[in-house]
């Protein structure tokens, strides 16, 4: 159990069941509210690293490896179609953005357009919608233990910003390129 | 696969139009199995370029392929630019010089599909397309009053020239590019989007013999980078009447202009035209068919092929619940096939695929 919505990179388990996990905390250490440990849980210790980070490892009891597996294989995901969009246009006032679509699993299927609302675009998503931006919209089948649900999300490509390397390159290869054109 | 039949005789003139609902691209036979090819598009995505596979065909070999020009940098003219390029070695290669500035170079830089690739399809056509050719064999550029070709075939001079972009295009070009180079830490989640309206386009003039074919590209009207104001270079109205259009911008009413139908073209040429399905966006219109039909004296469109869904019941109902007008956006390949021989006056038609006329 993550005790700490701030925490992330949540470590790869073993078959120990109890493991060792390294957390690296995103918010200053004073400003969270460390609880106590818990009745399955060892102290956790705190390290200060050089990055000025902090970084906490704790010993949690996890439940048998069989047992966590097989709560695993009680809920699977089929897709039935991933489709690649790309955004063409947003109509912010409409809250529709328009978008070509690829199939990326029945190849013989051809590419259609298509309007879709930002009602169905999740939260964090929206400042990426852009024209050039990138999305993914999974049907899939949703086996649970008693039932099978069909669902579909859009997900958006996250990319990183432009680093100083990258804009260096560009530079450079953008003098080449235009080498490549008679003046 | 279809049958295109034989190449056209070596004193054949020919122009094929290919467009499959989102796309464009134009074989054109100068005389004496010497080809131009203009802009680039696939029947598939992923397929290969149809002109290429059209060439294929009918038998022609990679150096009679004198010469590969690239209009404008819209997504549905480029598909399969770079492997053209490749394909033919031989040919010179052009790209409107409204794109050769050090910000439309950096954009493609940028967008060349090595960082971003899913972001990048089209940039990446042109990165591909430019980086081809090596020194001394470099891209030129096409730009108002250029000739791409000037040969003499079956005794005659054949002379494409250049009549756009005007250089009032070429601030426009250089401003819509600033605004998408990439800057120190700033996302590289979207490509440019592509410039409108467009002013960059290359409008060709072939002169062969005593007739003239007219190729519009998507080149919108305007007073100041548009038809308006080609039509009024005294350069531009020298140039022979031509009897075959292709209707500039798929036939919509922004790439309309009195002038050109006055001036450039013979009374009542032959007007083809390729569709552009966006969403529920169809040009050309209804409107837009009536007046060119109404100028034409025969008019045909590549592809009239439906554009409904071509997606498994089941799935369509379900994605119908967050899309809403699903469309095919390539109805189906269709091409549009004028041959005539040199110095006759009569051009004959011929409708390949989804093709019709207008």
């Amino acid at each position: 159990m993550n005790t700490f919505p701030q925490l992330a990179n949540i470590g790869a388990g073993s078959t120990d069941t109890s493991v060792g996990f390294q957390y690296t905390l995103q918010s200053p250490v004073s400003e969270m509210n460390i609880p106590r440990p818990m009745r399955d849980q060892e102290p956790s210790t705190i390290v200060n690293t050089d990055a000025g980070t902090l970084q906490m490892e704790c010993k949690v009891r996890l439940p048998p490896l069989a047992k966590a597996r097989t709560a695993r294989q009680a809920i699977s995901s089929l897709p039935n179609e991933i489709w690649e969009g790309t955004v063409q246009s947003v109509d912010e006032k409409a809250r529709i953005m328009s978008a070509i679509m690829e199939p990326m699993l029945q190849q013989s299927i051809s590419r259609h357009s298509a309007n879709i609302s930002l009602d169905y675009v999740v939260q964090q998503d929206l400042p990426l919608v852009r024209p050039g931006a990138v999305f993914y919209l999974t049907i899939f089948t949703e086996k649970k233990r008693t039932s099978i649900q069909n669902a579909e999300e859009i997900r958006f490509r996250r990319m990183p910003a432009w680093s100083k390397a990258h804009i260096k390159k560009i530079q450079n290869d953008a003098v080449v390129l235009l080498d490549c054109i008679e003046g | 696969m279809t049958n295109y039949g034989s190449a056209p005789a070596g004193d054949e003139i020919e122009v094929m139009l290919f467009g499959p609902g989102l796309g464009e691209a134009i074989a054109v036979h100068l005389g004496e199995g010497q080809w131009l090819l203009v802009d680039s598009c696939e029947e598939k995505s992923g397929k290969g370029p149809v002109t290429g596979h059209y060439l294929d065909a009918l038998g022609v070999n990679p150096e009679q392929v004198l010469a590969i020009l690239s209009t404008h940098w819209h997504n549905d003219h480029i598909r399969g630019l770079s492997v053209l390029a490749n394909k033919y070695p031989e040919a010179s290669l052009f790209i409107s010089g409204a794109l050769r500035s050090t910000e439309a170079m950096s954009v493609l830089s940028a967008y060349n599909g090595k960082t971003a690739a899913r972001q990048a399809k089209g940039t990446s056509e042109i990165y591909g397309f430019l980086t081809s050719r090596k020194k001394p064999h470099r891209a030129k550029i096409a730009a108002a009053q250029s000739s791409l070709v000037d040969k003499v075939l079956n005794r005659c001079n054949v002379k494409v020239y250049a009549l756009s972009p005007l250089q009032e295009a070429y601030h426009k070009a250089i401003a819509h590019m600033a605004q998408f180079m990439a800057a120190d830490g700033e996302s590289i989640n979207n490509a440019p989007p592509e410039p409108s309206p467009n002013a960059t386009a290359v409008v060709l003039h072939i002169d062969v013999g005593d007739d003239a074919i007219l190729l519009g590209a998507d080149l919108e009207d305007n007073k100041t980078w548009g038809w308006s104001a080609m039509v009024e270079d005294p350069w531009v109205l020298e140039r022979g009447q031509a009897s075959v259009y292709k209707v500039a911008h798929h036939g919509s009413r922004t790439g309309e202009a009195n002038c050109v139908w006055d001036t450039l073209l013979h009374k009542e040429p032959v007007a083809v035209v390729t569709p552009f399905n966006w969403g529920c966006h169809r040009l050309p219109t209804d409107d837009d068919r009536a007046r060119i039909r109404a100028r034409a004296s025969a008019a045909f469109i590549s592809s009239d092929a439906s554009r409904s869904p071509d997606i498994p019941a089941g799935q369509l109902k379900r994605m119908n619940a967050i899309c809403k007008d699903i469309r095919k956006v390539d109805g189906a390949m269709g091409a549009v096939r004028m041959r005539k021989t040199l110095n006759t006056k009569h051009w004959t038609v011929e409708l390949f695929g989804a093709a019709r006329p207008l």
